[in-house]
């Protein structure tokens, strides 16, 4: 066959095959929305309202579809597997999600992500003992705030509001979780700041599933200080101060709901540090996308950041623009 | 490589076909670009009005929501607060039945004296502790400018505990009021706080329904009341120009945010001055026009499809009878068939005719050269074989001269005898090409001529085989040979020195050689190479022309590669020979060999 002739079928040819891609194009449905399960413990409460709403903004920008389990206390791997089976069987396409309490839950969330992408948010895997929220051992990319630092914050908090003066002081601390890394995390940041004050540690409790900490609490000894280390606990204990349970005693904490930034407000709680659950939910629903979208979109670790609220401050613009995500 | 490219010989179909895809190709393409272009442009039109028309229609839908609150505020003013003394029990019903009508809208209604004193709300709720009104900018600016309404930025309201432990995003409207409290006049501060989620609401719908485009809401001096990604904003994670926008009057304008080209459409909301904004960007790319675009590609590859189709068509029909022609030419060119093509459109029909004919022209032209060539050799061969006769008849008439002078009258007859059989031979009907078996004859009568002359001073021996006699040789070229033999070599020996002349006749493969040789003096080497040269500078006797002439009568009739060999060395003997082709002598040889139009090769 003579070579002009090839030429023009191998021309031809080509472009026969770009008329059946752009009418395949033409044809074709809208692409569907990437599917991503979050799966948080206790979903409803109102400490995730941040958090919900970085989601939402994120997955509205980078056009994803969220599907945000129901959840109440998510207490072991077993308990978070079975979430992960029955969104898996719902065809997501990935997974952020706040690691259960318990050992054995890093292994569980690895083999998933052998599946499907996951992207851890809140806290880290436990009994890691480290501060760096870039979690090497699991090999899984986390996002959240460096719990080390604010239980540290708040340690400085107690000082400088008592004017670096609370030796022979009492101090109880009220954590969350036992098995989480989380709380390991920020009682031994609170620990460190606290350890050359001269301070007494006169409890240290924890909190588990379906407790209530407050009656705990006022079943402990009075004591000057308290610092409460998690939303939940914070948000009982100073419903309970609303009844003036403990006068004499100054609360400390760590919450993420604006319930605690009411207690600040009305001066139940001194000090509280808040971690910036928007920022963690609107950087894991778009680094997840991102990643959805583009394989060769890697999901690096992040650190969120926090502040640290005062009665004094909650109406300034700083502040407010802090809070307006938790609406 | 564009010059490699360049350099390279294309035909013409090639080259019609390649220039003419290039042509479709670009026509096309331009064709959709402008096509494409227009549709967008008409689209981004249409968009920009849309947008408008839904700007203005939610503009309305503010105007009639802030009127709303403006009516409520007045009714509250005019009906409750101006008409009923605040210390009354009416009053507090009053207005409480005004918030339990509109509480839907009104997250809250207060009314404070002129230093910032509550003297009633609605809801009734506990003021927080330590919050001062007179702090309040809304408090403030109504104080400061007591002739007007105020409606301020979101905020979220600092005033009274709430028991759910919420906070409240609200827009307040505040306004000096005159009020009656026991009695006596006095002024105050009347604020409605006016539910933030009921704005939010309506710039939220337009946002989800819109595609690909957003609208926010900033007031006059380009403060944010609502912007879909407003948390972003506040965060710094993505950028707005609202503080630009705050200035520009109600219209259409082009701006750009991160190098992105937008259209900004802005419309200002009656009674507060914000700023009802839409952003269209230039980039944004909808559904429908996405697959415009893919429709206009696909109509351009079609079309380009089936240009390339009638293209190559037309090319054809183009090409086709001018690369007939050229194969036909070359085809010519490379000896092969004769038949130039004629055909395909007129013109190229007349260059076939055209070329056809020039052939014909040259053909006949070259003919007649090679007639003419055929001439003038045969004439150069004639005249060369002319050269040869008066020379030797003077010889040989010379020495039948001196036997008549001397009385050797049987030796003259003998001469003469061998005379007219040499002349014979010579003639041989005018023809050039004789059989050896004659050549020899003829040499032999030669050298009994020149035997007598000599008076039998040398000897002559004869070595042929006979298998030669009957092939074919040009005539006369032994004689001159054997002439040179004997006046350069054995013709003034002595007679106690032998002279000898032989005369040897062989075949060898295909090839005959007629060998003459002497042991008389020989020549130098010098004259030995310039021998068969036309060269001044070699003596030349006996027949004026001697070997030369017979070399090149051989090399006319048969090639360059035949012809004579001369081998010599002084005082040793001098060897010529001839060398020619096996042409066996028969009729159609030695005409066409006459007719010099064969030769060995």
């Amino acid at each position: 066959m003579e070579k002009n002739k090839i030429t023009f079928l191998i021309a031809e040819l080509c472009l026969a095959v770009l008329v059946i891609l752009f009418v395949r194009h033409i044809l074709a449905d809208e692409e569907p929305q990437k599917r991503i399960a979050v799966i948080v413990d206790n979903s409803g409460a109102e400490k995730w309202d941040s958090f919900m709403n970085g989601l939402r903004q994120g997955a509205d920008i980078e056009n994803v579809h969220l599907i945000i389990c129901n959840t109440d206390e998510i207490e072991n791997a077993e308990e978070q597997k079975e979430l992960i089976d029955a969104q898996l069987n719902n065809q997501v396409d990935a997974f952020i999600i706040q690691v259960a309490p318990g050992g054995d839950t890093v292994a569980m969330l690895q083999e998933v992500n052998r599946i499907k992408p996951v992207v851890l948010v809140a806290n880290g895997v436990y009994e890691t003992n480290t501060s760096d929220s870039d979690n090497m051992e699991s090999g899984l990319p986390i996002i959240m705030p460096d719990n080390y630092k604010m239980g540290y914050q708040l340690g400085q908090e107690i000082l400088k509001q008592n004017n670096n003066n609370i030796s022979g002081k009492t101090i109880g601390i009220v954590n969350g979780l036992k098995s989480t890394e989380s709380t390991q995390d920020r009682r031994q940041g609170l620990v460190d700041a606290l350890k050359d004050s001269g301070c007494e540690f006169a409890f240290d409790v924890y909190t588990t599933s379906g407790e209530d900490i407050a009656s705990t609490v006022r079943q402990c000894k009075e004591i000057d200080y308290m610092a409460v280390l998690e939303t939940g606990a914070l948000e009982q204990i100073g419903e309970d101060n609303t009844n003036d349970s403990m006068k004499r005693t100054k609360v400390y904490g760590i919450g993420h709901s604006m319930k605690c930034v009411y207690y600040v407000d009305d001066g139940l709680v001194e000090s509280l540090v808040m971690s910036d659950g928007y920022d963690m939910g609107y950087r894991s629903v778009v680094e997840m996308a991102r990643s959805l979208k583009n394989r060769f979109h890697g999901i690096t670790s992040y650190t969120t950041d926090y502040i640290v609220i005062h009665k004094d401050d909650i109406f300034t613009e700083e502040t407010q623009k802090f809070l307006q995500t938790c609406e | 490589m564009i010059k490699k490219i360049m350099k390279r010989e294309f035909d013409i179909q090639s080259m019609i076909m390649t220039v003419l895809t290039m042509l479709t190709v670009v026509t096309s393409v331009l064709m959709g670009f402008l096509l494409y272009n227009r549709y967008g442009n008409a689209m981004r039109q249409m968009e920009i009005r849309d947008t408008q028309t839904l700007l203005q229609s939610t503009a309305n839908s503010l105007e009639s929501y802030l009127r709303n609150m403006r009516q409520i505020e007045d009714t509250i003013n005019y009906s409750v607060v101006q008409e009923i003394d605040v210390s009354d029990a009416q009053f507090n019903q009053e207005l409480s039945l005004l918030y339990e009508a509109n509480k839907d809208k009104i997250q809250s209604i207060v009314l404070c004296d002129n230093k910032g004193k509550l003297i009633g709300a609605e809801p009734v709720i506990v003021q927080k502790p330590g919050v001062e009104i007179a702090d309040q900018a809304w408090f403030n600016i109504a104080v400061n400018e007591i002739e007007n309404m105020h409606f301020s930025v979101p905020h979220i309201q600092n005033l009274f505990r709430d028991d759910s432990y919420r906070y409240h995003k609200v827009i307040s409207l505040s306004r000096s009021v005159d009020i009656i409290d026991g009695g006596n006049p006095q002024n105050g501060v009347l604020l409605v706080d006016m539910k933030y989620s009921n704005i939010s609401d309506i710039l939220g719908k337009i946002n989800q329904e819109s595609n690909g485009y957003y609208y926010y809401l900033c007031d006059g001096e380009g403060n944010i009341i609502y912007h879909p990604h407003e948390l972003e904003l506040m965060r710094g994670l993505l950028e707005e120009n609202n503080a630009d926008v705050a200035g520009y009057k109600d219209g259409i304008y082009t701006d750009r945010l991160n190098g992105e080209k937008r259209k900004v459409i802005v419309n200002t909301i009656a009674y507060t001055g914000w700023k009802l904004v839409g952003v269209v960007s230039q980039n944004t790319k909808t559904d429908s026009q996405v697959r415009f675009r893919y429709y206009i590609m696909t109509i351009i590859t079609l079309l380009i499809m089936m240009n390339l189709f009638v293209n190559r068509i037309i090319t054809k029909k183009i090409s086709s009878p001018i690369l007939k022609l050229d194969a036909s030419v070359k085809a010519y060119e490379a000896g092969g068939k004769k038949n130039i093509y004629i055909g395909g459109s007129s013109e190229i029909r007349h260059l076939g005719l055209s070329v056809q004919k020039s052939y014909e022209q040259i053909e006949s032209l070259m003919k007649e050269i090679v007639d003419q060539q055929n001439k003038r050799r045969k004439s150069e061969i004639d005249a060369l074989q002319s050269q040869i006769h008066p020379h030797f008849l003077y010889n040989t008439l010379e020495s039948i001269t001196w036997m008549i002078e001397g009385n050797r009258n049987k030796d003259a007859v003998f001469m003469i005898s061998e005379l007219a059989r040499l002349f014979r031979i010579s003639l041989s009907k005018g023809k050039t090409i004789i059989c050896i078996e004659d050549e020899l004859q003829h040499c032999r009568s030669y050298m009994n001529i020149q035997k007598y002359r000599y008076r039998e001073r040398f000897s002559v021996q004869y070595d042929i085989q006979e298998e030669i006699y009957s092939y074919c040789t040009v005539k006369l070229i032994l004689q001159p040979i054997l002439e040179n033999a004997i006046y350069y070599g054995v013709g003034d020996m002595d007679e106690d020195d032998d002279p000898l002349i032989v005369v040897r006749g062989y075949k060898k493969e295909d090839d005959i050689y007629l060998c003459v040789e002497d042991n008389g003096m020989g020549m130098r080497e010098e004259d030995v190479r310039n021998i068969l040269t036309d060269n001044q500078k070699v003596p030349k006797h006996g027949s004026g022309v001697g070997l030369i002439n017979v070399h090149t009568r051989i090399q006319l009739m048969f090639g360059e590669q035949y012809g004579l060999h001369v081998e010599s060395e002084a005082d040793e003997g001098t060897s010529v020979t001839i060398h020619l082709p096996a042409i066996p002598f028969t009729k159609e040889n030695c005409e066409m060999l006459e007719k010099a139009k064969i030769g060995k090769e």
